[in-house]
């Protein structure tokens, strides 16, 4: 594996010949720039997940003195304060993870960060795929991968996202079980849920990207075949084809659900397009692969281009991303990404700082070279009163804590404003500060010696409610009777190292993060 | 000092190794309704009176909408065109959505249903199995291929006449439906589709084979009620046995309704399993039964110590490739030479002409079709490389050159042997001792790590069946002792191998892999096992030990009495409930 370094001009521009230029309002045609004024802005959500956590505290956040003051919180005094960084050389630094090149993470994109400190999930969650709330069978570390309910993306994408039908509900790179949709939209959750489907990155730029070159006009327009696709479908289904063609009732409903599908590509065909279309052009030759490691280094910038390509056109307002590259060479002689991340939280690996330093060193290369990437160009289109990234919430969540395995203390780094909602600029810190430290039985030596750090926090599923509530979703949309939290109740095992008390992070969710949402 | 490991194998157990609770004796062998919660069941019991096999509507897999596609396309014109139209299309057939193991909450993980299984048709799916039929549209409504298909009348743009675009429905129609189309269907097409009129555009050709392409008869298996018909029954046959749409000779034999005599039917089996094509649908079900997509890749080694087991070997991923080649090859070999399922499962013999492959076996690579001899100590598909690498779970990122007893032995109990293994408890590595992997080897590890409380229940029949393979290093070459390295990948220590071990199945130690499989073979496990993984395959969902136990208690009372594979295999169509649509 080759990591590549990206300069200025490849985070401005684009990775790949996608956008032709930059989309600045003097740079718009007069039409698009009116339009772009004249249209209330939707609103988006892109999430990246990073693999195995294990970031160590000092590692990943700033010093807890920047987050001063003090925020009431049911659980416990929570801290919050303004979001400083400084500049070392030619970068700009937040922590050792959270650094880029100045001219990058610029002082303006900082004062539309958050970053939120002391987040736990309450029970044993090991490499469950939990960030959107999958927390199937979490308590069984045998079956970590099932699913067992529609992720918060996805009731997102169902609900409150999008007017009509889009093109692509949500673009999906490499989830893998992180995130989870209903079989069947129309019978909800007594339908069964799956993961989300997943295509290759070729396949979602086709389904994204709108030619926006108007038509000649010497031709009337042809309907689409799908009508008549969708009528076959329709006559055979109603037996219109004769006897030979008599149906059961699973049949029929089987033949439901494949045409309540393209039901929703005609609606799709029909749908308006984004101003900004017209800035890009098509492209060819991405991965048709959904299946093998999908994100890359070299795929990474493609993978942005493509998430751009679905918000200028409007085509998609969703993108879930599961970065599971280590974006350093210098693990392979450790064994990879996976026996770094292990053994760095490891007494028996002998060296857990070294290996933990190649684990920083991975997610600062992915931070300023792919994430940091779209971030900038986000905010280089002129939208609303603002940027794209204005009304996007981006954020990053890893897998685990400071501890591979463990799910407390799972850091969260948002940017954007999800048009307006957030407070941003903030260094959120919901550690209750006034207990012991936790020394979970993983932890190095290493880790216990120098950080201290790892303290009881508050519920993560409260960020669910949080940017759910932000998007306008309804409660009844996602809440389980009887409970407050995104998810389900999983017991805690008494051998656990923490014993949260459940019933108070549960009722907890009820609200959302406090500090966080504009009133 | 080498410790690194101990990170994976800690993993390991906490994905499979430890149970805990009242589990009875699951391992102990018993027929359906026999004593003993969860034994594993080696005689199936069928019921009074048979009920009809459920087969709701099925749409076609991953798998088979490639094979329908390149299929058809070889009808429609020569190999050299349609290969050129394959090509054109090859992006969108690569974006169908893979399908997933359907979980059916019956079944232990390991243990779940067959790809073909899945009949989810999400968003993605749709959209996919659109953008395939409009790609072909546009492929196939070229002058280039319509003078392929003998449609030149269609070439010249404004020209064409309604009669030409009604040949391209008569050509077109039959093999996207998989059966001839009736009247209404050409009318629908023609008022709906192409219009015709006097003159016909080049959109109507490519629209009408779009919807041709798109159609619900192309992407499911339509099926009426009541019994099938002959084109129903040959296109069971073929997807079942061939993985895509019936050849030229079957579709004589639905035209003339031969297909659905006794002896047509027979015929058409015999012939289709003798055929090469069937090697595909086969490597299918061993692909997924053997679980090869959690294959330890043997190429994908990192560290010293995988070098120096691997020094003198030439190792790419055509390794990767050839150890699961190996045991469709030799499957395809017993199943043509008229062996029985315990030949395959106590082969011994190989059919691998990789040179890498025949060197970890110590035999001369076989000529293309042939096989050779392997060692004693190589007999039987447990002492393969390909099996001796595969996981019930989740594949190792690597390879290096520490074996894994636990991971071996869930793989054999779980896929070989139908066990049922409850899944490891939470936290089961917390406070785990810790083991010093450059002075313990494997087996003493996984004694030290697996001794203590909870852990014992199950790994009492895990381990020995692991241990019983410690005759074979991380990419399966007979060693008689077991290095340990240092980090420079030199020997620091050999240790003795002790590969003896008691199984639940015998009540004297075994030592070994072919006396493992003996074991297996004679408690009845293997057989049953294979049994239940082919019927699950062959009804596309899990098995139902009442409903389906005709055809389970058929299946596995042939490989008992030692039939020959392709009569076993032939049984579950021969049986009459396979030709008869129920549900």
């Amino acid at each position: 594996m080759t990591v590549r370094k990206f300069g200025r001009r490849w985070m401005l521009m684009g990775g790949g010949a996608a956008i032709a230029i930059p989309a600045l309002p003097s740079l718009l045609p007069r039409g698009h720039r009116a339009a772009a004024q004249g249209i209330p802005a939707p609103r988006r959500m892109v999430v990246f997940t990073t693999e195995h956590g294990g970031i160590w505290a000092p590692s990943m956040y700033p010093d807890q003195s920047m987050a001063s003051e003090t925020v009431p919180h049911p659980l416990h005094t929570t801290h919050a304060g303004p979001l400083t960084s400084r500049v070392e050389g030619g970068d700009r630094v937040i922590s050792d993870v959270l650094r880029a090149p100045s001219d990058v993470l610029t002082e303006s994109l900082v004062g539309k960060m958050n970053i939120l400190r002391g987040l736990d999930v309450p029970f044993h969650s090991g490499h469950a795929r939990h960030l959107l709330g999958n927390y199937g069978r979490m308590s069984n570390d045998g079956d970590e991968f099932e699913e067992n309910r529609e992720t918060a993306d996805q009731v997102l994408a169902r609900t409150t996202l999008y007017a009509g039908t889009p093109r692509r509900r949500f673009m999906n790179f490499g989830s893998r079980g992180l995130s989870i949709e209903l079989i069947d939209p129309s019978a909800g959750p007594a339908g069964g849920v799956r993961p989300a489907e997943e295509v290759g990155m070729q396949a979602i730029w086709n389904s994204v990207y709108v030619d926006v070159e108007p038509p000649d006009g010497s031709e009337p327009e042809r309907p689409d075949p799908i009508n008549a696709v969708f009528d076959s479908y329709q006559r055979l289904q109603s037996g219109a084809f004769g006897a030979g063609a008599r149906l059961g009732a699973q049949d029929r409903q089987r033949l439901n659900r494949y045409m309540d599908r393209l039901n929703d590509i005609r609606a799709a065909l029909s749908s308006s397009v984004g101003v900004q279309c017209s800035e890009l052009s098509d492209r060819s030759g991405l991965p048709r692969d959904a299946y093998a490691s999908m994100y890359t280094p070299d795929n990474a910038i493609a993978i942005n281009d493509i998430i751009m390509a679905g918000f200028m056109c409007d085509s998609s307002r969703l993108a879930v991303v599961r970065v599971d590259n280590p974006w350093t060479d210098a693990m392979e002689s450790d064994g990879g990404y996976h026996e770094v991340a292990h053994n760095a939280a490891s007494l028996e690996s002998g060296t857990p700082e070294r290996l933990h330093g190649l684990l920083v060193e991975g997610k600062r290369n992915w931070f300023a070279q792919a994430f940091m990437q779209l971030i900038s160009r986000l905010d280089t289109i002129p939208e609303g009163e603002g940027t794209m990234l204005d009304n996007t919430l981006v954020w990053w969540g890893q897998e685990a804590g400071p501890v591979t395995h463990h799910g407390d203390n799972i850091p969260i780094i948002t940017f954007g404003s999800a048009g307006g909602r957030f407070n941003t600029g903030r260094y959120f810190d919901f550690r209750n500060r006034d207990v012991d430290p936790l020394v979970p039985m993983y932890a190095s030596e290493a880790e216990r010696n120098s950080n201290q750090q790892r303290r009881v926090g508050v519920s993560l599923f409260q960020w669910t409610t949080t940017y759910l509530d932000a998007f306008d979703v309804p409660r009844r949309a996602w809440q389980l009777p009887g409970r407050s939290a995104f998810t389900g109740t999983i017991p805690l095992q008494p051998w656990y190292y923490y014993q949260y008390d459940q019933g108070a992070m549960d009722r907890s969710c009820e609200s959302p993060l406090p500090g966080l949402l504009r009133s | 000092m080498r410790r690194t490991n101990i990170a994976a194998l800690l993993v390991a157990i906490v994905g499979v190794g430890a149970c805990t609770g009242d589990i009875g004796d699951p391992l102990r062998p018993t027929n359906v309704g026999g004593e003993g919660t969860g034994a594993t069941i080696v005689d199936f019991t069928c019921g009074d009176p048979a009920p009809l096999i459920d087969a709701p509507l099925r749409r076609l897999s991953r798998r088979q909408l490639r094979n329908t596609v390149g299929d058809v396309l070889r009808q429609l014109m020569p190999p050299g065109e349609a290969n050129g139209v394959l090509a054109a299309v090859e992006g969108e057939l690569g974006a169908i959505p893979r399908d997933q193991r359907p979980v059916d909450s019956e079944q232990q993980t390991g243990q779940q249903a067959f790809y073909r299984a899945d009949q989810n048709v999400g968003s993605a799916a749709v959209e996919a199995h659109y953008g395939l039929a409009t790609a072909l549209g546009e492929a196939l409504s070229s002058d280039a291929s319509l003078d392929a298909m003998g449609l030149g009348c269609l070439v010249a743009e404004g020209t064409s006449d309604a009669a030409c675009i009604d040949s391209l429905v008569q050509l077109l129609g039959p093999v996207t439906h998989r059966r001839p189309l009736g009247d209404d269907e050409r009318a629908f097409l023609r008022d709906e589709v192409y219009l015709a009129g006097d003159v016909v555009s080049r959109d109507d050709v490519r629209d009408v084979i779009t919807v041709l392409f798109a159609q619900p008869n192309f992407l499911f298996h339509v099926e009426t009620d009541g019994e099938l018909t002959p084109y129903e029954a040959a296109n069971r046959l073929s997807y079942h046995l061939w993985d895509s749409m019936p050849d030229a000779e079957l579709w004589a034999a639905a035209e003339s309704g031969e297909v659905l005599t006794s002896t047509g039917w027979e015929a058409q089996v015999e012939r289709l399993l003798a055929s090469e094509r069937a090697r595909d649908a086969i490597e299918g079900f061993l692909f997924e039964w053997f679980r090869f997509d959690q294959l330890d890749l043997p190429s994908r080694g990192t560290g010293a110590d995988y070098e120096a087991i691997t020094a003198g070997l030439e190792i790419d991923e055509s390794l990767d490739d050839a150890v699961v080649a190996e045991i469709v090859d030799l499957f395809m070999h017993v199943l043509r030479s008229g062996g029985s399922f315990e030949d395959f499962f106590l082969s011994e013999v190989t059919p691998t002409s990789h040179p890498t492959l025949a060197q970890i076996y110590g035999v001369a690579p076989a000529a293309p079709g042939e096989v050779v001899p392997v060692p004693p100590e190589r007999r039987s598909i447990l002492a393969r490389t390909g099996l001796l690498l595969s996981r019930a779970e989740i594949a190792l990122p690597t390879v290096n050159s520490i074996t894994h007893p636990i991971l071996r032995g869930v793989f054999i109990r779980r896929q070989i042997a139908c066990d049922l293994l409850p899944n490891a408890p939470a936290g089961a590595m917390d406070g785990l001792p810790t083991v010093d992997r450059a002075t313990t080897g494997s087996r003493e590890a996984t004694e030290i790590l697996t001794s203590a409380g909870a852990c014992a229940a199950c790994h009492s029949a895990i381990n020995p069946t692991g241990f019983a393979l410690e005759g074979f290093d991380a990419i399966g070459q007979v060693r008689g002792v077991e290095p340990l390295f240092d980090g420079d990948g030199n020997v620091t220590m050999e240790l003795a191998i002790d590969d003896e071990a008691v199984l639940p199945e015998s009540a004297l130690p075994v030592s070994g892999a072919a006396a493992l499989a003996d074991a297996l073979m004679s408690s009845e496990k293997a057989g049953a096992c294979f049994t239940r993984h082919y019927v699950r395959f062959s009804l596309g969902r899990t098995e139902r030990l009442e409903e389906d136990g005709c055809i389970l208690e058929r299946i596995d009372d042939a490989v008992d009495e030692g039939r020959p594979l392709r009569e076993v295999m032939s049984l579950v169509l021969l049986d009459n409930n396979f030709r008869v649509r129920g549900g």
